[in-house]
């Protein structure tokens, strides 16, 4: 059967240890083995394996491989893959070089990163020829360091050149001092939202501030390591995506381009954050589970949301919850998330973004989870606290000659540090915006007429937009 | 013969399918196969061609097309027990999906695979005597649904303007939404429906959730609400299929159900409502199920009925049910029925001998009544507050539909609304 292809680029240290962590983790919801690439007794894969796999031969030598690019400046974690995936990924596509970016933006955007474009991208659109459908491109990468924030945005920024018809989900991870040091982190990040802004389809914030707190609190694990955080990334990774990798008869099949119809209300504000349940410890989660209202609950609270913020304090722009497992409890949930939505607090010129998908194949280590997608304004938050860190350096230019040195200018930094800033007014607009008292609806008494002059009359996003100018 | 072509498009259309030509196969005595059962009469049932080509003796192939541009659906209907019942040249599938907008369905995906669509149309046309008409069952909220077929019912009228289309159309629920853009994508159908189609039956999840869940004691799924919908299509066209005394064809349907142009939005009930294998054999009298078929409660759209009057009605019932038992409850219901001041007549009736398989007897409504104007005056207000500020209106524009395009479906469908408040 064919069906939307998705590739999956990881770029830099965190991007291919999150994808090295994804791809086990799928290949196991597919019943592929992940050192080999192959299936018991040469078994076809379950569900819509082509989505995310190519197949190599067929009977039972045949073998399925990750529609997968992985790049880095630096050696180690690509070697690092290479030891310990077996011959599960095309060597060709595993992409590395030997200096590294040294934590700097620039060598990754203007330096090391163009020498190495040229190969991936080659090996991309390899990938693409490949599929049926592109349904689109993911980007797993952190914008802290220098290969994930200056080469993700290279090749994010080349991708849509190249290939403006293909949706890109940018998935970032976001620096936190609690899980590493190096320094020039707020500088990376705010120099790679300008892309993240300008160029992906989508931007999909994993904040390891919040993850850290997560797995110390949640998963009770005294002091988190990355590991942790790319384990809960990868949990919601393998929800999200599992509506393009299966089907059912009561599995909703959403694409990647379905998900951002309804996620994105206007080319700017496609900033997203998620959340998932149960939160479970995934050793713990066969003898607690979660009842479905309980999940819901913990889904959309403030504690469990992947971005240090407070949702249910912003305004909700667009929601998407991905449910998966078993399906007794179908319409238990669909009533569930209809009273959680009528709790939210929801932007009022956007009445209906509320999606609401099914997968009847469970992930790994839950027999029921689910994925909360929201475009939330208090990404506004996250955001402000990057810039607040990245102000406090270039206020002292602290660091900056690392940037000046090989080939930015004061001036672009300027208009990239504002350009972060426009993002966050944007969302405090959309903010300001929502909170307008619901308009009055169908409850009313005697018939109402709307014809072309009496129309409800509204102040627009523009507007708002216009008059802070 | 007078033949149906029913077209199935979008995930939702082909759930629709599914249900309905299970119910179909049953009560023509044929088995999943499209062969017919043991010690079924085929021979006594003549009008079966209605629904069905007899492609040899023992063999029947349903006279249906279905579309869509995700192949899931139709993926597991073919692999499923009515994998031999389809012909495979009337089933087309495509990717990558219209991603719950109208626009790709309609434009981008949508004109790739037109001609095709309506090559395997033509061809299902071409095996018919004399096509009555066609039932297109869709929704209007998705995206494949919506917009592919927006552009089926714009070449099926432009290639057969004298045919009879009906469609079967899912409107979003006023309570639970599927996508963020249900608004946009509804209103450029119905502009289409109006437009290309000579009659819609509304059917909301909601309301068929409330039916579902108020008559069946249990949490209904989506198979239980696609079974009141198969339950009502198949009634509609059973006077044709089953002998009875009380004939009427899709034709006839319109004649009396469309007072002015344009007003042909139409909400249906079905009675007594079961689920499916629940039918049961409790023997329910008539002047109940005359009752059930014109409660309010039991209809499948969210109308204003405070507020707005009947301009027509038509009850079909079928089984074990008398012409003259008929005509005298529906004479004392008609009175309970608060018609427009200058509609003198009342309900259109029909009666078919074969009830649907598990029912004694049952009923069918088909109504035309002003209250419809308040699932589109809902359907606009949702479209104005993201329209004014536009929300998600880029990703339309991005698939050549204009703002300018959207308006005017917008104001049409007001204006529709408005004529039904006015016809009150």
């Amino acid at each position: 059967m064919k069906v939307n292809n998705v590739i999956v680029v990881s770029i830099g240290q965190a991007g291919n240890q999150i994808a090295a962590s994804f791809w086990k983790t799928i290949c196991q919801e597919h019943g592929i083995d992940p050192l080999t690439g192959q299936t018991a007794q040469a078994q076809e894969p379950r569900g819509n394996w082509s989505a995310f796999f190519t197949r190599l031969g067929d009977g039972s030598g045949g073998s399925f491989v990750p529609r997968a690019v992985m790049v880095d400046l630096e050696p180690s974690v690509i070697e690092g893959v290479k030891d310990t995936s077996g011959s599960l990924f095309n060597p060709a596509n595993l992409i590395s070089r030997t200096e590294g970016a040294g934590g700097n933006f620039a060598v990754g955007y203007l330096g090391a990163g163009r020498e190495v474009l040229p190969e991936v991208m080659s090996r991309l659109d390899n990938e693409i020829d490949k599929c049926d459908n592109v349904g689109g491109i993911i980007v797993l990468h952190a914008t802290g360091g220098g290969t994930g924030s200056g080469f993700g945005s290279l090749l994010i920024e080349s991708l849509k050149e190249k290939h403006a018809e293909i949706p890109v989900l940018a998935c970032a991870v976001l620096p936190s001092p609690q899980v590493s040091s190096v320094v020039t982190e707020p500088y990376n990040t705010v120099f790679s939202l300008h892309t993240l802004r300008r160029s992906a389809d989508a931007c999909l914030i994993f904040d390891n501030e919040a993850l850290f707190e997560l797995a110390h609190r949640k998963w009770n694990i005294e002091s988190p390591t990355v590991d942790d955080l790319n384990l809960l990334i990868t949990e919601a990774l393998a929800g999200l995506t599992a509506s393009m990798r299966f089907s059912g008869f009561l599995t909703v099949e959403i694409s990647l381009r379905e998900l951002l119809t309804n996620l994105v209300p206007q080319p700017s504000l496609h900033f997203l954050m998620c959340s998932f349940a149960p939160l479970t410890p995934p050793d713990r989660s066969k003898f607690e589970e979660l009842g479905i209202e309980e999940m819901i609950k913990s889904l959309f609270d403030n504690g469990s949301v992947f971005a240090a913020c407070n949702p249910m304090e912003g305004r909700f722009l667009s929601t998407a919850v991905l449910y998966r497992g078993i399906m007794d409890d179908k319409p238990q949930a669909d009533s569930a998330l209809a009273a959680m939505r009528e709790q939210l607090p929801l932007t009022y010129w956007i009445p209906t973004a509320f999606k609401i998908g099914y997968v009847e194949q469970s992930g790994i280590s839950h027999r029921k989870s689910m994925v909360l997608l929201a475009n939330n304004t208090e990404i506004a938050r996250v955001l402000d606290r990057i810039c607040a860190n990245f102000d406090k350096l270039w206020q002292r230019k602290a660091f900056a000659n690392w940037y000046l040195n090989e080939g930015m200018s004061e001036e672009q930094i300027n208009a990239l540090r504002a350009s972060a800033q426009e993002l966050i007014q944007s969302y405090q607009v959309a903010e300001e915006s929502g909170a307008k008292a619901k308009v009055q609806d169908s409850s009313g008494d005697s018939p109402r007429t709307i014809t072309d002059d009496g129309r409800t009359s509204s102040m627009s996003l523009r507007d708002l937009v216009d008059r802070r100018r | 013969m007078r033949e149906i072509l029913s077209i199935h498009v979008g995930q939702c259309g082909n759930q629709i399918a599914d249900r309905f030509w299970r119910l179909v196969l049953r009560e023509h005595g044929l088995t999943e196969s499209g062969t017919p059962k043991a010690g079924a009469n085929i021979a006594a049932n003549a009008n079966m061609e209605v629904f069905f080509h007899k492609v040899r003796e023992g063999k029947y192939i349903p006279r249906a097309v279905l579309v869509d541009l995700e192949p899931g659906v139709i993926a597991r209907i073919e692999g499923g027990d009515m994998a031999q019942l389809f012909d495979e040249s009337s089933i087309v599938r495509k990717i990558p999906g219209a991603a719950n907008n109208w626009a790709r369905g309609y434009n981008v995906e949508g004109e790739r695979i037109i001609d095709q669509i309506m090559n395997v149309i033509d061809a299902a046309v071409e095996k018919t005597k004399s096509l009555q008409g066609f039932l297109l069952t869709h929704s209007i909220g998705g995206g494949s649904g919506s917009g592919l077929g927006s552009l089926i019912l714009e070449r099926l009228r432009q290639a057969y303007p004298k045919k009879k289309i009906f469609t079967f159309s899912v409107a979003p629920s006023p309570v639970i939404s599927d996508s963020a853009v249900e608004p946009y994508n509804a209103i450029l159908t119905l502009q289409r429906i109006l437009d290309n189609a000579d009659a819609a039956v509304l059917l909301d999840n909601e309301a068929l959730f409330r039916i579902a869940k108020a008559k069946l004691n249990r949490s209904p799924n989506y198979m239980d609400l696609n079974h009141i919908i198969a339950l009502i299509m198949s009634s509609v066209t059973a006077s044709l299929r089953f002998p009875g005394k009380l004939n009427t064809d899709l034709g006839e349907f319109v004649t009396n159900l469309v007072p002015f142009p344009g007003n042909h939005f139409l909400t249906a009930s079905f009675a007594p409502m079961r689920g499916p294998g629940q039918e049961g054999q409790v023997r329910i009298n008539f002047p109940d199920v005359a009752r059930e078929t014109f409660s309010q409660d039991n209809f499948t759209a969210a109308i204003d009925w405070q507020n707005g009057v009947y301009l027509s009605a038509c009850a079909l019932f079928r089984g074990d049910v008398k012409a003259k038992e008929v005509e005298e409850n529906m004479a004392a219901i008609r009175k309970t029925l608060n018609f427009a001041s200058y509609v003198p007549t009342g309900v259109k009736l029909g009666v078919a001998d074969t009830a649907p398989e598990g029912f004694a007897s049952s009923g069918l409504a088909l109504v035309n009544h002003t209250g419809i104007a308040a699932v589109f005056e809902r359907l606009i207000v949702n479209f104005d507050i993201m329209f004014d500020n536009h929300a998600y209106t880029h990703w339309y524009e991005n698939a050549g539909v204009s703002r300018d395009m959207m308006a005017t479906a917008r104001n049409t469908i007001a204006n529709l609304a408005k004529s039904y408040r006015d016809a009150s």
